[in-house]
């Protein structure tokens, strides 16, 4: 009875070792997601464990991180979506719209480098964005998933992330806009 | 959008992204070189993703990963063979031989269904009902007991056509079986039967998708791809290639867990299908959805 609890036990050893490093940014997507510190932390639970119980289809040397925020979006999107009534996220049609004359006034790109903004303020434009385009850039431009990886946690297609990252990109430059300008910057030609 | 460079706004995140071959590269960036207002979009997600790599990451629990260690044994101990009573260890082999020379006495579940498309195919299993509408078989079903809630989905948007079903019986398990149709009379049967995947013969391809098993079988010139769905075991068997065979029986397991179970949003359909899908149903189809 020795042999498969040494093996268990192995398996276990080699899933800590592998998965295990990842979940503060498992911690951190789930709390951007949810915004709620109970159900990011019972859906990082969740993701952890269901992720032990397939690891045998886990193939080594693939993106583990990846793997397991392909497993937390889909808990996510099964369980706690359903249940939680969202403010209503803004409207990311209007935010884009504004996107051609908020370039404009941006000026000159050596302006758009400067921090102008905290970053309680990019996590609140973040936020405000509704889930399926906030999903898509916390894997791409956060956690740096492929758009073929992203596409995969997503369960949608590489253009369908494409498009959205887009979209989402747009928004939450016209919100880091308005940070922007509320901090005192106006316009181009005040600028030294 | 009215903005003149509007055609370029995709293809500057492309570039940004490094999603261009070399021809499209040189070309953006040609673009880039003379237009101002391009570059100042191109600097506009470099702002953007600036901020958000800024982020510090959310602090996590102390005991978050204590608690995840805990977890992980207990459910090491959950499934560890038990020591202390090996006549139990011994009834318990017994009944898994009792269950295996059951198993072995019928034909196994992977060429059972195989045998069911088959005969389909071939026109000597026909359906009990012919319709479209999935609610209206789920209803059937229900009204002829299969003892189960079944769930029928609409395939349509993947090119696939529900035909109708019937109350089947696979390997001696009573099942719900119903069939769709894409072009070309590609077709897609499925079954769906109280039971567990553990009682699938060795051998199988395994395969992960959102933290789903699914076990893929070739047999008599079919692909047979079977999943867990609660008490339920599901199984979709055709003759398209392993891999779109593969990302149907994705899309309806991924449609199950989902709280509407529709298909209609595009953020549920996994990459594969929509290809699959669009492929089916031509290239006006490939447009981005999102």
């Amino acid at each position: 009875m020795t042999a498969p609890d040494a093996q268990a036990e192995e398996k276990r050893r080699r899933f800590e070792e592998v998965a295990l490093p990842f979940l503060r940014a498992i911690h951190t997507v789930a709390w951007r997601l949810t915004h709620d510190a109970e159900e990011s932390r019972d859906l990082v639970q969740e993701t952890y464990l269901r992720a032990y119980r397939t690891f045998d289809a886990f193939r080594a040397g693939t993106n583990c991180k990846a793997w397991l925020l392909t497993i937390l979006y889909s808990i996510f999107v099964n369980r706690y979506r359903k249940k939680r009534r969202q403010p209503l996220a803004i409207s990311i049609e209007e935010l884009e719209k504004q996107f051609p004359s908020r370039l404009e006034s941006a000026g000159p790109s050596d302006r758009l480098s400067g921090r102008l903004w905290s970053d309680r303020e990019v996590e609140e434009a973040l936020a405000a964005l509704p889930e399926d385009f906030r999903a898509a850039v916390l894997l791409v431009d956060i956690e740096e998933l492929s758009y073929e990886e992203a596409a995969t946690a997503l369960a949608c297609p590489v253009g369908t992330v494409r498009s959205r990252l887009f979209r989402a990109r747009k928004a939450l430059f016209v919100a880091l806009q308005d940070y922007a300008r509320r901090a005192g910057y106006r316009e181009p030609t005040g600028m030294p | 959008m009215s903005d003149e460079h509007v055609h370029l706004d995709m293809e500057i995140q492309d570039l940004f992204d490094g999603r261009l071959d070399r021809a499209e590269r040189e070309r953006v960036e040609a673009h880039l070189a003379e237009c101002a207002a391009c570059r100042a979009r191109r600097d506009a997600l470099a702002s953007v993703r600036g901020a958000l790599q800024g982020l510090p990451p959310a602090p996590a629990p102390e005991e978050l990963g204590r608690e995840i260690r805990r977890r992980l044994e207990e459910e090491l101990l959950r499934r560890r063979p038990s020591r202390r009573f090996p006549v139990a260890a011994l009834l318990a082999a017994a009944a898994v031989l009792i269950i295996v020379l059951m198993l072995a006495s019928r034909k196994d579940l992977p060429s059972a269904a195989a045998g069911d498309f088959g005969r389909y195919r071939g026109g000597t299993l026909s359906l009990e009902l012919s319709t479209s509408d999935p609610h209206e078989l789920e209803a059937f079903f229900s009204q002829r007991g299969v003892g189960f809630r079944t769930r029928v989905f609409d395939l349509s948007t993947m090119g696939y056509r529900l035909i109708g079903g019937r109350v089947h019986t696979l390997a001696g398990r009573r099942t719900a079986l119903f069939v769709y149709r894409g072009e070309g009379n590609r077709t897609v049967l499925c079954e769906m039967f109280l039971g567990q995947t553990s009682a699938l013969p060795a051998g199988a391809s395994r395969h992960e998708h959102g933290g789903i098993l699914f076990s893929l079988y070739r047999r008599e010139d079919s692909t047979q791809v079977f999943w867990q769905e609660g008490e339920v075991t599901c199984v979709l068997v055709s003759d398209l290639t392993p891999d779109e065979t593969l990302a149907l029986a994705y899309a309806k397991a991924m449609k199950a867990a989902s709280p509407s179970g529709t298909i209609k949003t595009p953020r549920s359909v996994p990459y594969a299908d929509r290809r699959i899908a669009a492929r089916l149903r031509g290239p006006a189809d490939e447009r981005d959805p999102g």
